[in-house]
């Protein structure tokens, strides 16, 4: 797959830009296959996938696998069809994550907006110092904090509860003091010295001058810190395994070590992860293009 | 106006904060009576211990039991989370692989003055099961619950399409060499792509269509229902010396020409290659597509394979090795967690599962075969009302060819240097001579 | 610049209350964030090199090895081979990633500049590395999965994707080359959308060809969008964990125990928190190395654009 087969010359609708085209088509069946494919199980029945695994449409039409992991049908029922009574609590996973994902961004994206701002447009000393040392902080393996913060966790009784799951990430993020201190030091300084002027303190410069001018880059921020902290699965797999903090991801993997004996449920996983996975992509529906955007201008950045 | 978007951002946070602080995301109890949690992982069985519950609460109407059930890989996880955050259930069902840490650790509570007082017979069980339960301190946490044991199974239609008559299976042997009239059997059960059995000439063992022999993995250090009846009835035991400084024999010769021949089996196509095993749907699964002809397994897993829809399965005791009939017996037992809030209470719910009055509830449920001696006739008839006949299991426990699986000290450490080498073995990238290198590393973990 | 508190004219009085004052605000601004930084990055940070030296396990109070632990590490064969397992993985996964990533990004700008192509290019990143490893765990499923089927249609052999040692971790690499090749596509195809159209009229005028342009021209001056997305890679990918626990929990014989997972299992499966410590100090070591390198050989290169 290299670039040179693209031909030569720009006028003419050559070999190189069907090829091109042609190569375009393959990459994004690629990425949109497995997602039909997932679609197409979670409506089979598991006994006759592996007889049916050719067939483009799911093998023996069936909600069934919805109905499992959602736990409408009986441990029975589950049993029979090839599952198992592991269940996916959809609602209460799904709170749970909205918890985490929604206080992670909010809390995270307002401490690093004022930290960032106070490292790019306040003048105060050991400025650059300080930040150096944030921004050490981005080279850091997560694993390296993880362990001694697990025990910090644990010491602190915050095991099983949403703090405990959110607390690491929720004041502080690395990344997101770095980008917004970048978007901040490019405001004109023109701006803060008229708010000066007309007798603003810096609290009311800050919020009601530069923050509505920085929703752009705010927002992005806050759309890829949603998105991270909803589809974070170590750290919660760690501090939140009880059935009523755990988060879709680690419901998730949980439901997948439920094999009854023998195998995998595949329908129901496959209903399962579409299940976990239609939130965001709802989300990315309706925000689409305000994403995409954001992150091509986060790469820029 | 734009800044009240922040304004309203901030209060979000400080609210949420606020109320995560709150939230600890708890259950809360009611007051006075005492709250008991047990786990298990094994859903076939939960119904059964649900009723348990159920009757012990009527037994003891101050004490509420929850049973929970996890999947097996998330359920040790769960465990430990708890042990280490004191949210641990008070009771909880216990595996020999990782028994002996939990002593080790000193993280499950002894249970000997339950035993009195509860008036436990301890010479009800299964011979062996309930030094299973006594840790390398001489203490004992837990009572055997059930007795895990091995046979073959045996697909009804492909052993008619062989021409071969059931009850020959009751009279098969083996040995390391030439696999007896065992291999012999495998052979001709396994069919390629073409039809050729394994026994006839042009057999294409690249394009097999159906083994005579399953696989499951390539097992722990156990090796129960994979090759340990073979390293067993050919003489071998697991290791020497007691459990708290065990000395393994994973070098003695008896037990590597078992394993060589099993891996023949492989080689010569008619069992499935490790990776071919382990890359799919389960031995279950295949077995029931018709995949393998047999597979020797437990009798926890007869429930399952006689459920199957399109395979009629007949049951066989192991071949008789060498040294006759031999292979695994094993128990499931209860544990009660050091971070239970209530130690006597949950003594006596420990007591109340192993008793009588429990096990015969969940063996009539028919999925696993009681721990207490008197029952297993009980349980026969059980199973032969799901249609299943258990004597082929219960067979090598009379005959006394059971050994207990290992527990000792270090499993964990010991297992992550066997179970590589057995993989690489045989997966086929490993040398035999591999097992002597491995046994000299795990030896050294306890010296 | 700090303010000392002595009254001296009214100019540099008023100068240094604004000092002061400002100095104030600023301390008020970064205190949450710097709260969360010292509780859990700067503290565990100390903590884990302290942890590294004890022999703890979660259960009972450590006591003090010293160096023990790091010893341990030099002769542990599996540290050694979850290094080298790692770097395969990184090297096949960023390679491939990047290049594809580069490829995509080239075609979006040059053919099709659609949000919806964008959109669904984005969708793999957009789930969860959970999600994504399970859709590949039943999709590479030996008997089963569509990719074999599809592959013995063709008449190529089934593969054990997962069972094999062989392929278990260039499949768990390829893997998340299908889930961020998206993401890393879009990035470099904003940096593309940067150069300022004159450029490639310059170039088109002298009749230089697609190949050329892109090579030429594009590539260099993406170059800064480019190391960046490079570290970012290397630094995530060094992290694999989510598909490897979902799908081959460090197997078979341990093809895919990458150091992150390694760590883990050292960690909390066989409740070796001190070892595992250490081995964590090791690998941020060589994360920052790996860092310093990379932003050395990229600093030669600016972008040419400014």
């Amino acid at each position: 797959m290299s670039v040179e087969n693209r031909g030569a010359g720009r006028r003419r609708v050559p070999l190189g830009k069907i090829v091109a085209w042609a190569v375009l088509i393959v990459l994004l069946a690629i990425t949109l296959v497995p997602f039909y494919w997932m679609l197409r199980t979670s409506f089979s029945t598991t006994a006759s996938l592996p007889s049916n695994s050719e067939n483009p449409l799911p093998a023996d039409f069936t909600l069934d696998a919805y109905r499992r992991v959602l736990g409408l049908s009986s441990a029975d029922e589950s049993i029979a069809a090839g599952g198992s009574t592991g269940s996916l609590n959809f609602w209460v996973y799904l709170r749970n994550s909205l918890v985490v994902a929604v206080s992670i961004t909010a809390v995270q994206t307002f401490s690093c907006a004022l930290a960032a701002y106070a490292f790019a447009r306040l003048r105060w000393p050991g400025r650059e110092v300080v930040f150096s040392i944030f921004l050490a902080a981005l080279m850091v393996p997560p694993i390296f904090t993880t362990l001694p913060n697990f025990v910090l966790i644990r010491d602190l009784g915050l095991l099983n509860t949403y703090l405990g799951i959110v607390l690491p990430s929720l004041l502080m993020s690395p990344f997101a003091v770095f980008f917004l201190r970048q978007f901040f030091l490019g405001i004109p300084k023109e701006i803060e010295e008229a708010a000066r002027i007309d007798g603003a303190g810096y609290f009311r410069t800050f919020f009601r001058i530069i923050v509505p001018m920085s929703s752009a880059p705010v927002t992005t921020l806050a759309i890829l810190t949603y998105v991270g902290a909803w589809n974070e699965y170590f750290w919660p797999l760690l501090v939140g395994q009880s059935e009523d903090v755990r988060v879709l991801t680690v419901a998730l993997g949980i439901f997948r070590a439920q094999t009854p004996n023998g195998g995998p449920d595949w329908a129901g996983l496959m209903a399962g992860t579409v299940i976990a996975a239609l939130p965001i992509l709802v989300l990315f529906i309706a925000f689409g293009k305000r994403v995409i955007n954001s992150i091509e201008f986060s790469g820029i950045k | 106006m734009k800044w009240q978007k922040s304004t309203a951002i901030a209060l979000t946070a400080a609210l949420t904060t606020a109320a995560l602080a709150g939230c600890a995301g708890g259950t809360p109890s009611a007051g006075g009576d005492v709250e008991l949690n047990y786990w298990l992982w094994d859903s076939n069985q939960q119904s059964g211990y649900q009723e348990c519950a159920t009757a012990f609460t009527e037994a003891n109407p101050n004490i509420d039991v929850t049973v929970t059930q996890y999947g097996w890989d998330d359920y040790w996880n769960g465990i430990t989370t708890g042990l280490v955050s004191g949210t641990a259930p008070d009771v909880f069902t216990d595996h020999a692989a990782f028994f002996p840490t939990f002593v080790e650790k000193s993280q499950i509570l002894p249970i000997d003055d339950a035993v009195e007082s509860e008036g436990i017979d301890l010479d009800a069980y299964q011979p062996g099961l309930t030094d299973l339960w006594v840790g390398a301190d001489g203490k004992r946490y837990g009572l055997p619950k059930d007795i895990g044991l091995v046979a073959l199974f045996a697909n009804a239609d492909k052993l008619a399409e062989a021409g071969v008559d059931p009850t020959s299976l009751e009279s098969l042997d083996w040995n390391p060499s030439d696999g007896g009239s065992y291999e012999a059997l495998i052979a001709h059960l396994t069919v390629d792509k073409n039809g050729v059995r394994g026994d006839e000439a042009g057999f294409d063992k690249a394009a097999v269509a159906t083994y005579g022999l399953g696989l499951n993995g390539a097992g722990d250090g156990s090796g129960e229902t994979i090759w340990a009846q073979y390293a067993l009835s050919n003489g071998w035991g697991y290791y020497d010396g007691d459990a708290a400084a065990p000395e393994f024999r994973y070098d003695d010769p008896k037990f590597l020409d078992a394993i060589a021949w099993f891996h023949s089996l492989s080689e010569k196509g008619y069992m499935p290659t490790l990776q071919i095993a382990t890359s799919g749907i389960g031995q279950q699964d295949n077995y029931g597509a018709g995949n393998y002809a047999m597979v020797t397994e437990g009798s926890w897993s007869a429930g399952g394979y006689f459920g199957l829809s399109d395979v009629t399965t007949v049951l066989a005791p192991l071949p008789e090795g060498p040294e006759g009939r031999q292979s695994t017996a094993n128990s499931l037992g209860d544990s009660i967690a050091a971070t239970t809030k209530h130690p006597e209470e949950a003594k006596k719910l420990l007591a109340f599962f192993g008793s009588d009055a429990c096990q015969s509830l969940i063996a009539q449920g028919g999925v696993i075969i009681p721990a207490i001696a008197d029952q297993a006739e009980a349980s026969k008839a059980t199973f032969e009302a799901a249609g299943i006949d258990i004597q082929p299991f219960l067979q090598i426990a009379e005959d006394g060819g059971t050994h207990t699986t290992p527990v000792v000290a270090q499993w964990p450490d010991a297992m992550a240097i066997f179970k590589p080498t057995m993989e690489a073995y045989l997966g086929g990238s490993g040398d035999i001579d591999s097992f002597v290198d491995a046994n000299e590393q795990i030896n050294a973990l306890y010296n | 610049m700090t303010a000392t508190g002595v009254p001296g004219t009214s100019r540099s009085a008023r100068w240094k209350s604004l000092g002061r004052r400002e100095t104030r605000v600023a301390l008020l601004f970064i205190t949450p964030a710097s709260l969360g930084f010292i509780v859990f990055y700067l503290v565990p940070t100390f903590r884990g090199v302290w942890l590294s030296l004890t022999d703890y396990d979660l259960f009972s109070p450590g006591t003090f090895v010293g160096v023990d632990n790091y010893a341990k590490l030099l002769g542990d064969s599996v540290f050694f081979n979850a290094l080298g397992v790692t770097l395969e993985y990184v090297l096949i996964n960023i390679t491939l990633q990047t290049a594809l990533a580069l490829l995509l990004a080239a075609l979006m700008h040059r053919l099709a500049k659609s949000i919806v192509i964008r959109g669904i290019l984005l969708a793999p990143y957009m789930v969860s590395g959970v999600v994504v490893a399970l859709l590949w765990l039943w999709l590479l499923d030996y008997q089963i999965g569509l990719v074999n089927n599809v592959a013995e249609f063709f008449g190529l052999p089934r593969e054990a994707y997962f069972g094999d040692p062989q392929l278990a971790i260039i499949t768990v690499a390829l893997i998340n080359v299908w889930k961020s090749m998206g993401y890393t596509a879009l990035l470099l195809f904003a940096g593309l959308q940067a150069i300022p159209k004159d450029v490639y009229e310059a170039a088109s005028i002298d009749g230089a060809s697609e190949w050329k342009t892109f090579w030429r021209i594009s590539l260099p001056l993406i170059r800064p969008v480019l190391a960046l997305v490079l570290i970012i890679s290397i630094i995530g990918s060094f992290q694999i964990f989510d598909t490897i626990a979902i799908t081959t929990k460090g197997g078979p014989v341990n093809a895919t125990r990458v150091i992150y997972y390694y760590i883990y299992d050292l960690a909390f499966n066989r409740y070796d928190f001190g070892y595992a410590s250490a081995m964590a100090l090791v690998l941020f070591a060589l994360l920052m190395g790996v860092t310093l390198l990379q932003l050395r050989l990229t600093r030669a290169n600016r972008s040419d654009l400014g």
